[in-house]
């Protein structure tokens, strides 16, 4: 193996199965419990497809379970998008007649169409119905939606796969930081990639990048693939540096701050779903643990264990600045808590902080997220300061705000008004359920939940954003972003309460607010009577 | 033989323009004038209202004017003086016990101001400028800019069904404004001070638009953000209908940018290209109809040598001839005949106003274009996939917006790009799929929208 092959990981070249040698599958190979799942499966009878986004890993799980000769009973279909679907219909035919098993593999896209024409086939027609039947309701917002246990095939859709356990990654960051990975060049060990192996042969180090990488997927709330997951690692490792820039920087003795792992995931240059995650949602550097912040900035050292090379002492960032080289002083006291957070023995203290600030569905029991987010929604209209002096049916439950104007400007700042609020106890909070034979094979579903109007079946999608966004609505009474979901979520509830039953003649309360947590314009009641007169009460 | 002709300018300017006598090619060309950049889509939406149910209450709006206008002591609209007024004392009296005290009922007619208002299409009473932000038709007032005959416009191209629900609309009082203001829906008999005259003949382009508009009509929204979605996409089609009236079926080829004010646009000068040539396209037809005018002939009558004139060259086949002197016209040529409105100057107006067209202001060197907010994201969507049904996939919705409305993002880049050949040559295939990638996100964002695995996405229906 090469140091090339570790930076084509970055490019998603080395990951990619059919294009990587049997040794290179195998080093990169990380066991997870979806090989075991579908050669049981196929040990069952079933025939299995396997589907997914490009990079999820599809190919991948069939070489490893061909090398392992679970396949020897199998006929692999390796990609519908290699040939024509009339073919992969025949092989299956072939496959059934022959008595023996059938593997597909295909990107959703082509399966669909794959699907569509091999539903009247002749022999068929129950798997490709069984397999219809499966696509996309493996992993559903209502347990009641998902679709029974399969008889014949059985699907599984990557893309419903979590790869963000930190044991995996621990695995695969064990993987790397094997010698065959150094940069071929004189004094490797000495380049920043060089440090950066040698420190993740130590496991607490691994388990905190491991960590964060989890967490900043999670935050990040959308689904990653394999192949992105093997780009951030590759990239913490060596920030795609090639080895002729290595030597630059052991020539001019630039190695060491800066170079860290997650320096290297915080670069601006990194591109890529998870690494900029862990840019936007998990720098460490902007962690707050004001014992060592302080210590950091007016010494430039850290007391304490460093689990791998001790870093050396630096100018303090507080001199730095007093000598007016305020950016060089910011930058070291940044790189600093990044190498602190997973080189040194206090690091553990900013990794659990970052874990811990990222508040995501799955931390809280339904009850408590369902008044989180219900709390939320109120106070994106009417601000806890305002809230102290509003009619007490607006602080209950989820008022309908609604603003109306034909011009083109936000929604924050346009006059609402609410007539009507819904009871907390009307919503219920869904989470995602996932098809139960594949509950221990595809790991955590995503960071999401919703928030359910049981009577109208209206839903508010809570992803770790809006989560963060209602929570901070509670939080402060500043001007606030109000979410466009969340204003979609509200004129569809109040569109379902304006069709329900005939309104009755008698009184109701108004509220009006100049803009979205500004002030309470005017609140009161309308009295109607039967003629059709109204005032204001 | 002179090398130019000399054309009468006051006539020229009558043939656009119109006058007492004669429609005006303008109006012929849409079915509607345009010669203002004053109007809003809040004066639209309260003449559609009136064409719909007949028009305002006879009392012309001049009972909310009032109310929200304690300011104008010369109106007499204080508490007291309102109470005493004989049009509209009983009314004042019962919306506003007295016990309330004044306090409260200032803050009450302040917040009718704020919400009612919020548009500025009210002002002083009786002087036929009342369009408040109506959401029932007890709330419409008496406009001059009625004479426009947008509304009837859009009535005419809505479906039966269309029709019908936004009659329903506007006479319903389930929805949190009109049920917060149901004191000031003071009922009267309806006068119509602009009834409804012939219907222009409808292009191709007609027909989708009020398809598209009417399937809006029944998505299961609030009443107040149904009629804003219309409005703005009511807009939106002025604005695609004036740069494709030139265009076969009435539909334009326009390449919008799917970015917000201030962010950056990779495919601006392309977009900017379409829209020019929808101007364009606009200007030959106009040309073409111009020789059938009515007042084609006295064109090149000149009473006297010093009359305002405008010059053309000679020679020149008559629909040349008029495009040269639609030419010198937009340059000021007959600006001493009066001011030309031209409609693709409303047309800017009003989607600037709407958000769909860009910059916003006018600024040196910076090319308008037709550009695709998040909101108008959503609201196409709206407009091409009924609510409840299943979604569609992404690149087939936006075949169907630009075959149907001409509008193109890109979703189909080869397509596309082949489509605005004509307007614009080149335009970048990676350009056409980003921008499409960015008015996905848009929707995915609003929850209209939902990415599939393998780089698939659906828009609409029971997402």
């Amino acid at each position: 193996m090469t140091y090339d092959l570790l930076c084509g990981l970055y490019y998603g070249e080395g990951s990619n199965a059919d294009l990587t040698s049997p040794a290179g599958r195998r080093l990169l190979h990380v066991q997870t419990p979806l090989e075991k799942h579908v050669a049981d499966a196929l040990g069952r009878g079933l025939d299995v497809v396997l589907t997914g986004n490009p990079g999820d890993g599809k190919s991948h799980v069939a070489h490893m379970l061909e090398a392992d000769g679970a396949l020897r009973e199998t006929d692999v279909y390796p990609d519908l998008s290699a040939g024509p679907n009339a073919a992969a219909v025949s092989r299956w035919l072939a496959a059934r007649k022959a008595g023996r098993r059938f593997l597909l593999l295909g990107n959703e896209g082509p399966l669909v169409e794959f699907l569509e024409e091999a539903r009247g086939v002749p022999g068929l027609e129950a798997s490709v119905a069984e397999v219809r039947g499966q696509l996309r309701r493996l992993l559903v917002q209502r347990a009641a939606d998902l679709p029974p246990p399969p008889a014949l095939v059985s699907l599984v859709d990557l893309a419903d796969r979590s790869v963000l356990i930190p044991e995996v990654i621990e695995a695969m960051l064990e993987r790397v930081c094997s010698a065959d990975f150094l940069p071929p060049m004189t004094r490797a060990v000495e380049s920043s990639v060089g440090r950066n192996l040698v420190a993740l042969k130590v496991p607490e180090v691994r388990r905190r990048l491991a960590r964060v990488l989890c967490a900043a997927g999670r935050r990040r709330g959308e689904h990653v693939t394999f192949r992105q997951l093997w780009a951030a690692v590759a990239y913490a490792a060596t920030a795609a540096k090639a080895a002729s820039t290595l030597k630059q920087e052991l020539y001019q003795d630039s190695v060491g701050l800066g170079t860290t792992p997650l320096d290297n995931l915080v670069s601006a240059r990194a591109k890529g779903p998870l690494v900029e995650a862990v840019r936007a949602f998990c720098d460490p550097a902007t962690t707050p643990d004001p014992d060592l912040d302080e210590q950091i900035w007016s010494t430039g050292q850290v007391t304490g264990d460093w689990l791998a090379e001790e870093l050396p002492a630096q100018t303090p960032p507080a001199a730095l600045w007093g000598d007016g080289e305020r950016g060089e002083a910011l930058r070291t006291f940044a790189q600093m808590k990044r190498a602190v957070a997973l080189l040194h023995a206090r690091g553990e203290r900013l990794v659990a902080a970052i874990e811990r600030r990222l508040r995501l569905p799955s931390d809280a029991p339904d009850n408590p997220l369902r008044r989180l987010v219900v709390r939320g929604l109120r106070h994106l209209y009417v601000s806890p300061d305002q809230e102290r002096v509003a009619p007490p049916w607006l602080t209950e439950g989820v008022p309908l705000w609604v603003g109306f104007s034909y011009t083109d400007r936000p929604a924050e700042e346009r006059p609402h008004v609410a007539v009507r609020s819904l009871a907390e106890s009307d919503f219920e909070v869904q989470r995602p359920a996932r098809a139960p034979w594949l509950a221990d094979v595809l790991g955590p579903a995503l960071e999401v939940a919703w928030l359910v109007h049981a009577e109208s079946g209206i839903s508010l999608r809570i992803n770790p954003e809006m989560l963060g966004a209602l929570a901070a609505a509670s939080e402060s009474s500043g001007p606030m972003t109000i979410p466009e979901p969340v204003q979609r979520f509200l004129v569809r509830l109040a569109g379902w309460d304006e069709g329900e039953e005939p309104l009755e003649v008698g009184a109701h309360s108004f509220a009006v607010v100049d803009r979205p947590r500004g002030v309470i314009e005017a609140a009161g009641r309308v009295q109607e009577s039967a003629s059709g007169a109204a005032r204001y009460a | 033989m002179p090398s130019t002709r000399r054309l009468n300018a006051d006539v020229a300017y009558r043939m656009l323009m119109g006058d007492s006598a004669t429609t005006g090619l303008f109006e012929k060309a849409f079915g509607f004038r345009t010669s203002t950049t004053a109007f809003k889509a809040v004066h639209m939406m309260n003449d559609l209202t009136q064409a719909l149910c007949g028009g305002a209450p006879e009392h012309g709006g001049d009972f909310l004017a009032r109310v929200i206008r304690p300011e104008n002591e010369e109106e007499g609209n204080s508490d007291a003086e309102l109470r005493r007024d004989p049009r509209f004392g009983a009314a004042f009296a019962q919306a506003f016990p007295a016990h309330l005290g004044g306090h409260r009922i200032a803050a009450l007619r302040s917040a009718a101001k704020l919400v009612l208002n919020f548009d500025k299409g009210v002002f002083a009473p009786g002087q036929q400028m009342t369009s408040p932000l109506a959401t029932h038709y007890l709330l419409t007032g008496f406009e001059g800019f009625r004479r426009f005959r947008l509304g009837p416009y859009l009535a005419s191209i809505l479906t039966a069904e269309g029709r019908e629900k936004l009659k329903s609309l506007f006479s319903s009082n389930r929805d949190p404004i009109t049920r917060a203001f149901r004191p000031l829906l003071l009922a009267a008999p309806l006068v119509d001070r602009q009834p409804a005259g012939a219907r222009a003949p409808l292009s191709r382009f007609d027909g989708a638009l009020g398809e598209r508009l009417s399937l809006l009509l029944a998505q299961p929204l609030s009443k107040p953000a149904l009629l804003r979605k219309f409005a703005l996409g009511a807009s939106l089609g002025l604005v695609l209908k004036i740069l494709g009236a030139g265009r076969e079926g009435g539909r334009p080829l326009l390449l919008a940018t799917a970015a917000q004010e201030g962010e950056h646009k990779p495919l601006r000068e392309a977009a900017v290209m379409s829209f020019r040539a929808g101007v364009e396209a606009l200007e030959r037809k106009l040309a073409a109809m111009a020789v059938e005018h009515p007042l084609f002939a006295d064109l090149s009558k000149l009473k006297r040598s010093g009359d305002p004139a405008v010059e053309v060259r000679a020679g020149l086949p008559p629909v040349d001839s008029m495009l040269e002197l639609l030419g010198a016209m937009r340059r000021g040529a007959a600006d001493s005949a009066g001011d030309v409105y031209w409609p693709d100057a409303f047309a800017v107006g009003l989607g600037r106003k709407a958000g769909c067209v860009l910059p916003k202001k006018e600024a040196a060197g910076w090319g308008v274009h037709l550009a695709l907010n998040p909101e108008m994201i959503e609201l196409l969507v709206l407009m091409a996939v009924p609510g409840g049904a299943r979604p569609v996939p992404w690149g087939d919705l936006w075949r169907r917006l630009r075959d149907e409305l001409g509008i193109v993002v890109g979703a189909n880049a080869a397509a596309d790009a082949e489509a605005l050949r004509a307007a614009c040559e080149g335009v970048s295939l990676e350009k056409l799929t980003e921008n499409a990638a960015t008015a996905l996100g848009f929707g995915v964002r609003l929850g209209v929208a939902r990415r599939l695995p393998d780089s698939g996405a659906e828009a609409g229906g029971d997402l």
